[in-house]
């Protein structure tokens, strides 16, 4: 292609830098929409996250690989038993919501007095327990659940967007706003941020903090499971699938301030058009680096996150 | 008269004699009894990539299998050293694609099955590993790892499974130029083979007076977002895409670059499997280029398969393990014949440099049923003469555009 013809075809430019350096508005525009898709999905995790952080005092280091089971889910539902991809939503959300009641249950429950560093480690051994069963059950192959508009695109205004993408932003709107309503609306839901964000005061208050926090493992490891079917056919189902993820979910739920799902869901968007931006225009190589750089700076203006407690 | 028969009568006992002599039962022949050696693998068998190492451990059980069966050049069962036939048994070792159990790995193969042939790890970390100690335990070790590093380390009992894919940059820069390509964009993941080889691309292609407009290295076992690099590179309207990856995240990245409105054409430098084929769809990646052995082609046009050797394969490997084998079993199936043979030359089971040095010789004389086609061994250890193809596809098809991309041995040694 002569070079002439290549400057016609590029997008329309906004602000000439330098010679060398441009910014298109269109490809700023593509980057937010990138980080905006991405950041859904660290939403839906981070959002649980915070939720059990809040009532146990320690991250649930397993919370990838609920992610990753929700992906497995999608996967077998709709590859193996010829089911509807959205009933897999439903599917994975019972299925890891009853998970999170049986692992609250059987393994946070009963340690809730121990000492602290009991709940650590217990949650680095489910972890590794999670993702061996998940080698020994799925194997180590790469899965891809392929569906009928996997490849389709929407374009506007010079901008694209996968269909899969788009259901991930709508969804995830969706089930955020649904968490929303149950938190603001409900006796139920109030008690559980209430307990989420200090839970000697909701015991003092009378909530049943016992019972409250394993609804709220069940609505975490559930949201999980919902952010891994709908990331399911845009990546490679693989059993360590999580922990890329995992690791900005975290970032965001610090960012936001512990306890506070508001907090988290601000914390995700930051943090994916961080990564996104950094990405496109500095280096996809160092762009996890922006975003722990971002994460410490965030901390050092607000030790207590944006929407954390003063200390 | 008497003298007649006399005459008649030692006739007949001379005959008589030598009747009897000829009717006399044969000495039943002192058969050799059959023995066993132990050939060692070292691959990883757990873990995301267990697909690929559990190819190499396959493919040297079915070769194994075939040479017990008919021997290497399929003339009569066993590998045939001497009088003695031998029948090979494989022992091998899930390394986890970890260095330090590479080594165990090696250590225990030798030291409590007495192999004199290994064939792994896979990986480059793990085979430079192995290679530490490899001579101090006097076994042959045959790793895939794609990197030209393997080749320096003055290892005298290593021997390469595949040429390692760097040395590829050259043709493969002259390829896309000759295309009428000037612009590139570069995706490579950060394993010493794949940066090597991108970061060759580009000054190959420079030199040509190309330009690369930009270059990324990741870790492709953890991206799991290319939504970003793919819009920078359509921002910057390149001619051709080069993802220098492996076949699955190929499908990775480039189904996020359609996402991200790139309607452009790609390069790739592997082999894509049916999954990958499945999830990108070849019908949207017309005018792409993929640089692939004989194997990619004959998988899907089995007609074009003259030889057999690899239809043979696939269809042995369909009845043994139910799939297609991953890209790892065909050197391995390969390499595992080289050894054999050159055992049958040296003329030993037990001695590893006499096995190195007669493996030159077991590809030279032609008569083994290899899949790759190497036609030498080179003393650095790299197998030569099994040169990849360029395809471009189009019309949802692969088209042989460069038959062999040559690589001059000049550079291999």
């Amino acid at each position: 292609m002569a070079s002439n013809e290549q400057d016609l075809a590029r997008p329309p430019l906004f602000i000439n830098k330098t010679v060398d350096t441009v910014f298109s508005v269109i490809e700023f525009g593509q980057y937010l929409i990138n980080g905006i898709s991405q950041g859904c999905l660290y939403c839906l995790l981070a959002s649980g996250l915070t939720l059990m952080l809040g009532i146990l005092g320690v991250p649930n280091f397993a919370h990838g690989n609920l992610y990753m089971l929700g992906a497995y889910i999608a996967f077998y539902v709709v590859a193996f038993f010829n089911m509807s991809y959205w009933l897999s939503i439903v599917i994975a959300a019972i299925i890891l919501g009853v998970l999170g009641l049986i692992i609250y249950r059987l393994i946070f429950y009963p340690m809730r007095n121990g000492p602290h560093a009991n709940l650590f480690v217990a949650a680095i051994a489910l972890l590794m327990i999670l993702e061996s069963a998940a080698l020994l059950w799925f194997g180590g192959e790469t899965k891809w659940l392929i569906l009928p508009y996997s490849n389709d695109v929407i374009r506007f205004g010079g901008m694209s967007l996968g269909v899969q993408r788009l259901i991930i932003i709508l969804a995830t709107l969706m089930v955020m706003l649904g968490l929303e309503l149950f938190i603001k609306k409900t006796t139920v839901g109030a008690a559980l941020e209430a307990t989420a964000q200090n839970r000697e005061g909701a015991m003092l208050c009378g909530i049943k903090v016992t019972q409250i926090a394993a609804m709220a493992f069940a609505i975490g490891t559930a949201l999980a499971g919902v952010a891994g079917v709908l990331i399911a056919p845009a990546v490679m189902i693989l059993p360590s699938m999580g922990l890329g993820p995992l690791l900005v979910a975290f970032s965001a739920v610090i960012v936001g301030g512990m306890g506070s799902i508001r907090g988290a869901v601000v914390g995700a968007f930051i943090l994916a058009l961080v990564e996104s931006l950094t990405s496109g225009y500095i280096s996809a190589t160092y762009s996890l680096v922006f975003v722990f750089a971002a994460m410490i700076l965030m901390l050092l203006i607000r030790p207590s996150g944006l929407f954390g407690k003063e200390l | 008269m008497v003298k007649k028969n006399i005459y008649i009568l030692v006739l007949t006992t001379i005959i008589l004699a030598i009747l009897v002599a000829c009717s006399q039962p044969a000495q039943p022949e002192k058969k050799a009894e059959i023995k066993t050696i132990k050939w060692g693998v070292v691959c990883v068998q757990s873990g995301p990539i267990a697909f690929m190492g559990l190819g190499i451990l396959r493919a040297v059980r079915l070769a194994t299998s075939n040479i017990n069966k008919a021997g290497t050049t399929g003339e009569g069962a066993g590998l045939k050293v001497g009088d003695q036939v031998y029948e090979i048994e494989v022992v091998s070792y899930d390394d986890g694609f970890d260095p330090a159990k590479s080594v165990a790995g090696y250590r225990q193969l030798v030291e409590m099955n007495g192999v004199k042939v290994i064939q792994g790890p896979m990986g480059c970390p793990c085979a430079l590993a192995a290679m530490k100690i490899n001579q101090e335990l006097g076994v042959i070790t045959a790793p895939l790892c794609a990197s030209s590093n393997t080749r320096k380390m003055g290892d005298k009992l290593y021997v390469q499974e595949r040429m390692p894919v760097q040395y590829y940059a050259l043709p493969l820069a002259q390829a896309a130029w000759d295309r009428g390509y000037r612009t590139i964009c570069i995706v490579s993941d950060i394993a010493d083979s794949w940066s090597g080889m991108s970061k060759e691309f580009k000054s190959q292609f420079e030199k040509l007076g190309g330009q690369v407009t930009a270059l990324e290295i990741v870790d492709m076992s953890k991206t799991t977002d290319y939504h970003s690099i793919m819009t920078n590179f359509k921002s910057k309207n390149p001619d051709i895409i080069f993802i220098v990856m492996y076949d699955e995240p190929i499908a990775l990245a480039v189904s996020h670059a359609f996402e991200v409105g790139y309607t452009g054409k790609f390069m790739f430098p592997s082999e894509m499997g049916p999954k990958t084929e499945q999830k990108i769809g070849l019908d949207k990646l017309a005018g792409s280029l993929v640089q692939s052995h004989e194997w990619t082609l004959y998988r899907k046009y089995p007609e074009m398969d003259k030889k057999g050797a690899i239809t043979n394969l696939l269809k042995q490997w369909k009845e043994t393990y139910n799939e297609t084998p991953p890209q790892t079993a065909v050197p391995a199936f390969d390499t595992c014949y080289m050894l054999a043979r050159a055992m049958e030359i040296a003329g030993t089971v037990t001695d590893p440099y006499a096995i190195r040095a007669a493996c030159p010789q077991a590809l030279q004389e032609g008569k083994l049923p290899l899949l790759m086609g190497s036609t030498d061994m080179l003393d650095n250890g790299l197998p030569y003469g099994a040169f990849e193809n360029l395809c471009e596809i189009q019309d949802g098809k692969y088209n042989i555009i460069v038959d062999k991309l040559t690589v001059p041995r000049s550079i291999l040694e």
